[in-house]
């Protein structure tokens, strides 16, 4: 699930960094602005695995900072097609499954994919796969077995699509029937991964314990 | 930013973890090192995984024993990471497993895999008794 990636940036050394050795204040601000964040078509940055040039220190008039041209390699997660991962169900709604990676909680699992027939029981809140006339329900917390689908990055949102968004969730609010919309903003998810677990072995890990006694039996 | 190279490589966790753990991102190493909190974090995910995070070395045996089976770099990259230990993850990760692996490669894809990747779960006993001859 994780590539190395080449990439050559453009960075900008603080003056108040000019003491540090170059190569120590080029990584540390690689490391701020690539490190946990997710670049549009790559995926998330992990770690810098090494610097492989670093280039300039010219300071331009009027800006007393350093700018060097770096070239390095980080490690990205990126899941490709059909690539199986292990993940931890952390919620079930009505439209599917979220699963988290621990560092990543994006993972998102629609109800069209999942085992079938599965169905959505409303008053537990989790979704029930029927095998075999056995109910095996999926509890959030459960170590989950998936297959990677399709990656989604979503571009973040400008200011005016966010008035937007905001002006059709409180229309919507509105025709529900004059409740207040949700407050908060909306969580912004730069990078989602859709999976699906329709096939065998995929699923609830427990379900296909080799050694157990009720899972379903492997074809 | 430009990216020059998209993919100079597929990297399994095993390889993710050691980096990770140079950098200081394992619990042990205290809290003053080069790792930030996100990468602790994915050095959690990573040492949580099935079979653990093992060293290259080891890794390198295991690599040379699973080339008669003819995986593809994904597919090893993916035994690697999951650690099947049932014939159901081996068809999971192995495209076209029927064609390619009848069912006597398949258990003894598992064999192999079982003794360098052993998983958490199993049982303490024979984890025990190979991990003597894996510490050396």
């Amino acid at each position: 699930m994780f590539i190395l990636t080449t990439v050559e940036a453009d960075v900008r050394v603080h003056p108040r960094d000019l003491n540090k050795p170059p190569l120590t204040a080029v990584t540390d601000v690689i490391e701020q602005l690539y490190l946990d964040k997710v670049v549009q078509d790559l995926g998330l940055v992990v770690s810098i695995y090494d610097i492989q040039q670093v280039q300039g220190g010219h300071i331009y008039p009027n800006d007393g900072a350093a700018y060097f041209k770096a070239r390095f390699r980080c490690i990205v997660f990126r899941p490709f097609v059909g690539e199986v991962l292990v993940g931890k169900l952390l919620s079930c709604n009505k439209e599917g499954l979220r699963v988290s990676l621990g560092f990543f909680s994006d993972v998102l699992i629609p109800d069209y994919a999942l085992q079938s027939p599965s169905y959505y029981n409303e008053e537990e809140g989790v979704w029930v796969w029927k095998y075999e006339g056995s109910d095996m329900f999926m509890d959030t917390g459960e170590e989950i077995r998936f297959r990677v689908g399709s990656l989604r990055f979503n571009a973040t949102p400008t200011s005016a699509q966010l008035q937007q968004q905001a002006a059709a969730a409180a229309a919507a609010a509105a025709a529900d029937g004059g409740q207040p919309p949700p407050a908060g903003p909306t969580v912004h998810s730069p990078l989602e991964v859709l999976g699906d677990i329709d096939g065998d072995g995929l699923g609830l890990t427990c379900w296909w314990q080799p050694v157990a006694e009720e899972e379903p039996a492997a074809t | 930013m430009k990216i020059i190279e998209l993919n100079a490589g597929l990297l399994s966790n095993h390889e993710v973890a050691q980096v990770l753990q140079e950098r200081g991102a394992d619990p042990s190493a205290g809290l003053n090192t080069r790792a930030k909190a996100s990468e602790k974090t994915v050095y959690e995910y990573l040492v949580s995984q099935a079979g653990g995070i093992k060293a290259r070395q080891e890794l390198q045996a295991l690599i040379d024993e699973l080339k008669p089976f003819g995986l593809t770099r994904a597919e090893l990259v993916q035994v690697l990471n999951l650690a099947p230990a049932s014939a159901v993850e081996v068809h999971l990760i192995v495209e076209d497993c029927e064609e390619r692996l009848d069912e006597a490669r398949v258990e003894a894809l598992i064999a192999v895999v079982g003794r360098y990747l052993a998983r958490p779960a199993a049982d303490a006993a024979a984890a025990a008794a190979d991990g003597d001859a894996m510490q050396e």
